[in-house]
């Protein structure tokens, strides 16, 4: 080792003596040699007074105050994480909602679902009581007429009748005679108005009120469809109550995870 | 409010939060400033410049001690200000007398609780200190100014120089033994507190 290396090696070894940083073992052995050494001695004291000197420089405060202010630098925005934000907006969204929700089915009435199924269901029970209590159908296939005037006679007709007896149906071929121009008009005019008589008799045969008279013609008060509408209005009311609950969980959920790391 | 917490807010937009921190390091910002720049102007433009940019780059603090990175941030700022006044040297202003003679010395303000003579004795050796300082390389510079003039210790100084350790250690002997021989020039003005004697040298 050069003279100068060995020089170097002595100052840094000092040096960190003076600071308290030597390992043990390196201590130990400066020490033996600082207590026969009077040279390397002299050179520590000179390297402890230059440590009390720069020590003693005076501590300067500083001239005034470094305060930034906004104009000086770009004042960050807050980052936030993205599921702090997700979770912020799911749950806002959903509180808004669920409110929405609410409010309308306040102020609708559960969208009439509920004033709708109230009139009904008196409506229904009656409906059920008066079938009990009068076995007899409303409409009657095939029997007596129903109409609101006619109740005697054999009618095919529906209502059409006004108490008198009908005329015989009965057909007497008239005399044949000799052809003329008159009696042929006269027979091509009745054709027609057999025709039409039996047209019109067809016509009366034909379902009305959309029965079918091949189902026995005799209907009672049918209750399906109000039934089927009840059944509907409590599915769709079923499925706004679990949507409403599915919105009140994920809007709480949220604020307390959004709560929790807020606080973490 | 800890210091952890002060950095959070600060990087959350609270500018105040920060302010905080400038208050709690300014004197020591501007001390290493000032005796690595050797010029109360220029140390307190680095100083103001090492707080904006530990500021803007307050995402890259990763922990640890904050006194350190903020105090490399110091030195750095420094350092860019004393190559950007040799590109453009600056006059500094002194005190003239009336015959058009510049003072030598240019702690002009006194301090008045000193005798004149204590006065002119402190500033004289102060000057002298900080003349040997200067005549560093900044490398060293900055380890002698926060060891010895700060009281750092060498873990701290280097993560605040941005060295291994052992680089700190030998920068420091290096910087010690300079100014050793720097102020044998101005031993006379050094007081009899600092004349060590053998028993306490041992």
């Amino acid at each position: 080792m050069s003279r100068k290396k060995r020089r170097n090696k002595e100052l840094n070894m000092l040096s960190a003596y003076l600071d308290d940083e030597l390992n043990p073992g390196d201590r130990k052995q400066l020490e033996k040699r600082l207590d026969r050494e009077p040279v390397l001695r002299e050179r520590l004291d000179n390297l402890r007074r230059i440590k009390i000197v720069l020590g003693s420089l005076t501590r300067l405060k500083a001239p005034h105050n470094f305060t930034l202010t906004p104009e000086m630098v770009t004042v960050r925005r807050k980052k936030r994480k993205p599921l702090f934000t997700f979770l912020r907006l799911a749950s806002s969204f959903a509180a808004i909602l669920l409110v929405l929700l609410v409010g309308m089915e306040l102020v609708l009435g559960g969208f009439g679902v509920r004033e709708r199924l109230m009139a009904e269901a008196p409506a229904l029970e009656s409906d059920a009581a008066a079938a009990e209590a009068t076995p007899e159908p409303l409409i009657i296939w095939g029997e007596t007429a129903s109409g609101g005037a006619g109740q005697k006679g054999d009618v095919d007709g529906y209502g059409g009748g006004n108490g008198e007896e009908s005329e015989s149906l009965e057909y007497t071929e008239p005399e044949q005679a000799a052809p003329t121009e008159e009696t042929v008009e006269e027979g091509i005019l009745s054709q027609e108005m057999a025709e039409e008589e039996r047209a019109a008799g067809e016509a009366e045969e034909a379902p009305i009120l959309g029965l079918n008279p091949d189902e026995g013609g005799e209907i009672v008060a049918r209750s399906e469809p109000a039934q089927q509408e009840r059944d509907e209005a409590f599915a769709w009311r079923g499925t706004v109550r679990w949507i409403e609950i599915a919105l009140a969980v994920i809007a709480m959920g949220g604020g307390v995870v959004l709560w929790l790391l807020r606080k973490r | 409010m800890d210091e952890t917490d002060l950095i959070q807010e600060a990087l959350d937009g609270n500018l105040d939060a920060f302010n905080s921190l400038v208050l709690h390091y300014q004197d020591l910002a501007y001390n290493v400033a000032y005796r690595i720049m050797g010029e109360p102007d220029a140390a307190g433009d680095a100083t103001q410049e090492a707080f904006i940019s530990a500021y803007e780059k307050l995402e890259q603090y990763r922990g640890g001690s904050f006194k350190a990175w903020l105090l490399r941030i110091v030195t750095n700022a420094c350092y860019d200000e004393l190559r950007r006044r040799q590109r453009q040297p600056v006059t500094a202003l002194k005190p003239e007398l009336s015959n058009g003679d510049v003072l030598e010395d240019p702690y002009w303000i006194e301090d008045p609780s000193a005798s004149p003579e204590e006065s002119i004795e402190q500033e004289a050796l102060q000057k002298a200190i900080q003349e040997c300082i200067n005549e560093l390389d900044d490398k060293f510079k900055s380890v002698l100014v926060l060891v010895d003039v700060e009281g750092l210790d060498y873990e701290t100084t280097a993560e605040a120089v941005g060295t291994p350790l052992g680089t700190v250690k030998s920068r420091l002997a290096r910087a010690r033994e300079h100014v050793q021989g720097c102020l044998q020039g101005f031993w006379e003005l050094l007081p009899d507190l600092f004349r060590l004697n053998d028993e306490e040298a041992k």
